[in-house]
């Protein structure tokens, strides 16, 4: 009885570490592809106040399809790291919050530019 | 003397408080002798002016001078556009109309006001050609220059449309003043006034345009909100994009912004100043001086 009640302890404690190793193994991959994405270069910024500065200039005055602008700024906002986007966000004064995700920053850049084309008139 | 006309055609930007902070500015810390015209039928600035909010009745010294010698007389605005109307269509051989004190009201010794009248905007559309009276302005303005007002500036508050007077206003002023704000109509309002008139005032590209930024988003602690910086940008990107096409004498003054202020209207009540806004004030006249 006392020998049964063991093997039973040791078959559930096997499985309980099977399934920690398992999520332990989802955990680290998770956190290696977050970490991995859009972090090209480690989270460093590569581009300089000037050169950020420009971007968002030839943003405004590129004649952006404006049907199209959302697709082309995801792109814009997926080829930057998170540090790269924030220094943007502050470099330019964008009332955007530089936590907010990248679908969303996009979409907001998207919101500006429309506004700056009609203030301007294309 | 030079004229400076204060417009956009989107309504509520602020135009008639700066019309008037402006011109106490300048004839109080400037020494200037200035003339405050309400050319808009809406009556703003001299509501502003010359109402107690309370009572609701003008006070008394303007109360009396508006009833019994400015409209009793028939020495209004558009008494004044009435008389040169007939004497541009050849009705009659002179402009006979006399710059005295029953058409300029005294404010202080060196502010006067010409104010408005309601009836201006009806009668306007029903009797005035546009072309007849385009030469109004210079009239009027040649004859105050030689009256003893004689002031150095002449501002005025244009209503926020397309006039009869306004068009005269504009077609003989030396600068054409667009306040704006940090919103997408009153930006946008700038590009859709100044393309508008391209075609209507002439000579064109005259006079200047100077365009700045009213009702700031700003706080002491912060400066200025992200999203007025962000409007200041589009807005210096209109006036670029207006440069290359063929208007080059339009400026936005970048740094000489004007807060906004909740309650800024009500302090400009009986000729008030907000002194909190003083400096701003001096930026935004400066500015306008290097471009007269």
């Amino acid at each position: 009885m006392k020998r049964n009640g063991l093997s039973g302890l040791l078959r559930d404690l096997k499985k309980l570490n099977i399934s920690l190793e398992t999520s332990i193994e989802r955990l680290e991959r998770t956190l290696k592809e977050d970490s991995d994405r859009g972090k090209p270069n480690g989270g460093q910024i590569r581009f300089t106040e000037s050169e950020l500065k420009a971007e968002w200039q030839r943003l405004r005055e590129e004649n952006h399809d404006l049907s199209q602008i959302e697709a082309y700024l995801n792109e814009f906002v997926a080829n930057k790291n998170k540090a790269e986007l924030s220094a943007f966000i502050r470099v330019n004064e964008l009332p955007i919050a530089t936590k907010d995700s990248r679908k969303k920053i996009a979409r907001q850049l998207a919101q500006l530019l429309r506004v700056g084309a009609t203030v301007r008139g294309r | 003397m030079k004229v400076i006309a204060n417009i956009n055609f989107k309504g509520g930007v602020g135009k008639t408080t700066l019309t008037w902070l402006l011109a106490k500015h300048a004839a109080e810390k400037e020494g200037q002798k200035v003339l405050v015209v309400d050319a808009d039928a809406q009556m703003s600035l001299t509501i502003a002016l010359t109402i107690d909010e309370q009572s609701g009745q003008f006070v008394s010294g303007f109360k009396d001078w508006y009833e019994k010698q400015h409209t009793t007389k028939n020495k209004t605005l558009l008494y004044a556009l009435d008389s040169y109307d007939r004497y541009a269509n050849g009705k009659e051989k002179h402009f006979d109309f006399p710059i005295d004190s029953n058409f300029v009201y005294q404010v202080s010794p060196k502010v006067h006001f010409i104010p408005s009248v309601t009836d201006l905007y009806w009668m306007e559309l029903e009797l005035f050609n546009p072309e007849n009276v385009r030469g109004f302005v210079k009239a009027i303005l040649g004859k105050i220059q030689h009256s003893p007002y004689k002031p150095d500036l002449v501002f005025f508050d244009c209503p926020p449309s397309f006039t009869a007077l306004s068009y005269s206003i504009l077609s003989n002023c030396s600068l054409i003043l667009v306040p704006t704000n940090p919103d997408v109509f009153a930006a946008t309002g700038l590009r859709i006034m100044v393309e508008g008139l391209r075609g209507r005032i002439q000579p064109w590209p005259d006079p200047r345009i100077v365009v700045f930024m009213n009702k700031a988003g700003y706080r002491s602690d912060i400066g200025l909100f992200r999203e007025t910086r962000t409007f200041m940008k589009f807005i210096e990107d209109a006036a670029v994009s207006l440069n290359k096409q063929g208007i080059p004498k339009i400026k936005f003054l970048r740094d000489a912004y004007v807060p906004f202020r909740a309650g800024i209207r009500k302090s400009i009540n009986f000729g008030g100043f907000p002194e909190e806004l003083r400096p701003n004030i001096k930026l935004l006249w400066d500015g306008i001086k290097a471009a007269l």
